[in-house]
């Protein structure tokens, strides 16, 4: 498998009233064709805001990226002009958002504004656009596709708004889809069914996924490789089944650790094994490991010098003074 | 264990709750949105009752009517011995201390104005419990360090705490009047995973401490089940399934329940197997005819389009509303 995307060295600041946040401090990752990569994290780690600036959605400011390259198929994404991203947008990379009633215009008709994805980038009469639309719209699982294709959006429940987004990002033959908790508005029941969906793109049309969740459950059912991010940084970088069987980050432990398992039997008295404390502010990152104050393996290094990403063996990388002699 | 523990210390009887949603532009007939219709469940003291299901499923609503914030529309309710469906406002004051709520979204429920003091301190004042402020104060602070909070929070406001921390605070607000019946709704669904487990761990501690039955509304069905001793499943203002947790999860009998057990994504897996509902949950104002679940269920037959299944007593403490059974 070639390289799709790969981002370099990448640092995310914001400029607010308490001073320059680092939001996202020199991330690696890269995403090979046909595969489904997570990121995982908790709220505020800059999963999101990493994947958003790829397609240069962050507003600048108040956001500013010091550093970082984004190569893409072999160009750097960083020497285009708007416009030339523009052509990239929703075309060979499409995005989906967590809440899709806010991703889909309210007043314009569904089946439109996937055509419209057509439209902007390639000449083709509209009667053809709309006979594909259709096609795309029952590839996705949409029932009655020929009438979904002129309903509003408000009109369609949540499982349905979001096949419609992943059927902008089929229709355009994206080589890469960046989905943002794409799962996480939606019952367990319509999840396990955008899922699927995802996977199936996958393996029908051969696009790469790059899937961004809190859910480490949604991770496991459907990637292959993960990023683990804490508070801006990428703390782990291995493959799924390493990180739920064999996590070696204290805090990728302690995440797997701390979620209560349906395969396990409910014990009157257990407790789960939660991890102490909690994520740090951006304006209060510890010195040294940003984990250090709830690290349980916590040594006198850990506050003196951020580790840095360390292969470890073929699969994991990680970023932890315990693996670092 | 004696006879005080076994006994039930919440009962709902045919429980319903139906709302008036206008009249039809034709014949003028009323519509009736049935969100919990015909729901029966007993609570033991000292359990936890965890209610899963969809959205749209009745199970908020359930616990707000349980616990009259909702009028019922019909059903009795018992809190131990006494019938308190008719009571007035007024008359449900010394049962309102008894039975208390914790809501999802800890950013909505406290006060932005009020100090963690005064929030934690009024239901005191409200019910007498406390005859100065001194008195106030110290219970306050006692309360705060009962959930894992330092007592010189007492001074601050919401807005410099974080959700997890909130959560804490709306706990020990609820804790105050010393209630005996909890009905948390979606209590950690807001919470990252970190500090979700740190919640659930105070929860069960603190029903130990306390002996405090709860009513665990969730729709993570992992949740639930670390936390639940007995599960109530719900579809469409019904309960279709109660059993105990852990013969819930071993043994799923409604078809309904199996499904969605089988759409969790599971941190162990070996194949993408998990079995896949087809379409979404009818809005409740049009109720399919005969058994709910029949124009999503697999395995249905001639009769479900017509019969209503009845909730019935399979084996010891399982009970299931099924044709099949």
């Amino acid at each position: 498998m070639s390289e799709l995307l790969k981002v370099k060295n990448l640092s995310i600041h914001f400029n607010t009233f308490f001073g320059e946040l680092k939001a996202v401090r020199n991330i690696d990752f890269d995403i090979k064709e046909g595969e489904i990569v997570g990121l995982v994290g908790e709220s505020g780690c800059g999963k999101s805001i990493s994947a958003r600036s790829i397609l240069r959605l962050l507003k600048t400011p108040p956001a500013l990226i010091p550093n970082g390259d984004f190569i893409f198929k072999g160009k750097r994404l960083n020497d285009l002009t708007n416009e030339g991203i523009r052509q990239i947008r929703g075309n060979e990379i499409s995005m989906i958002f967590q809440e899709p009633m806010t991703s889909l215009n309210p007043v314009f008709r569904v089946g439109e504004q996937v055509a419209e994805v057509v439209l902007t980038h390639k000449k083709i009469p509209r009667k053809e656009v709309k006979k594909q639309v259709i096609e795309v719209f029952k590839s996705v699982g949409i029932p009655d596709a020929e009438r979904r294709y002129s309903v509003f959006p408000h009109q369609l429940s949540g499982g349905l708004r979001q096949r419609i987004m992943i059927a902008m990002a089929l229709i355009s033959n994206s080589k890469l889809l960046i989905a943002d908790e794409p799962t996480t508005a939606l019952d367990v029941t319509i999840q396990s069914q955008i899922l699927k969906l995802l996977k199936d793109a996958r393996d029908g049309y051969g696009m790469s996924v790059l899937l961004i969740t809190h859910d480490l459950g949604v991770i496991s059912e459907v990637a292959e490789k993960v990023y683990v991010m804490y508070a801006g940084k990428i703390v782990e970088e291995t493959v799924v089944d390493e990180l739920i069987h064999n996590p070696k980050h204290p805090y990728s432990k302690g995440l797997i650790n701390s979620i209560p398992r349906v395969e396990l039997p409910h014990q009157k008295g257990f407790r789960l094994n939660a991890l102490p404390g909690k994520v740090p502010e951006l304006f209060e990152i510890p010195h040294g490991c940003p984990f250090n104050e709830r690290c349980e393996k916590k040594m006198d290094i850990c506050e003196k010098q951020d580790p840095v990403l360390k292969e470890l063996n073929k699969k994991t990388k990680v970023a932890c003074w315990l693996y670092n002699e | 264990m004696n006879d005080g523990d076994l006994m039930n210390v919440f009962e709902a009887k045919h429980l319903k709750k139906h709302f008036f949603a206008g009249k039809s532009a034709f014949l003028g007939e009323k519509k009736w949105v049935r969100a919990v219709d015909d729901v029966s469940f007993k609570l033991k003291n000292g359990e936890t009752l965890g209610l899963v299901g969809e959205s749209g499923c009745g199970k908020s609503t359930l616990g707000r009517t349980m616990l009259k914030l909702l009028e019922p529309t019909s059903g009795t309710l018992h809190f131990k011995d006494e019938e308190i469906t008719n009571k007035s406002q007024k008359q449900m004051k010394p049962y309102r201390k008894k039975m208390q709520m914790i809501f999802q979204d800890p950013y909505a429920s406290l006060n932005p104005r009020m100090t963690i003091g005064n929030i934690i301190g009024e239901p005191l004042i409200v019910h007498g419990i406390v005859k100065t402020k001194k008195e106030c104060k110290d219970k306050v602070i006692k309360l705060l360090e009962d959930v894992g909070l330092q007592s010189n929070y007492y001074d601050r406001y919401p807005s410099e705490f974080s959700g997890g921390q909130r959560q804490r605070v709306m706990i020990a607000r609820v804790l105050a009047t010393e209630p005996e019946v909890v009905v948390a709704d979606e209590a950690v669904s807001a919470l990252d995973v970190s500090i979700q487990s740190q919640i659930l761990n105070l929860m069960c501690d603190l029903q130990d401490a306390f002996k405090l039955s709860y009513v665990f509304i969730s729709h993570d069905l992992g949740v639930v089940k670390f936390i639940a001793d007995r599960i109530a499943v719900m579809y469409l203002g019904r309960v279709v399934e109660l059993a105990d947790s852990n013969e819930l999860y071993n043994n799923p009998l409604h078809p309904y329940t199996k499904v969605l057990l089988g759409s969790i994504p599971k941190l162990e897996k070996n194949e993408f197997s998990t079995s896949h509902l087809q379409g979404e949950i009818p809005s409740a104002m049009n109720i399919p005819k005969g058994c709910r679940f029949e124009p999503r269920c697999e395995v249905r037959k001639k009769e479900c389009k017509t019969v209503s299944p009845e909730l019935k007593e399979i084996s010891k403490d399982h009970y299931v509303s099924c044709i099949l059974f």
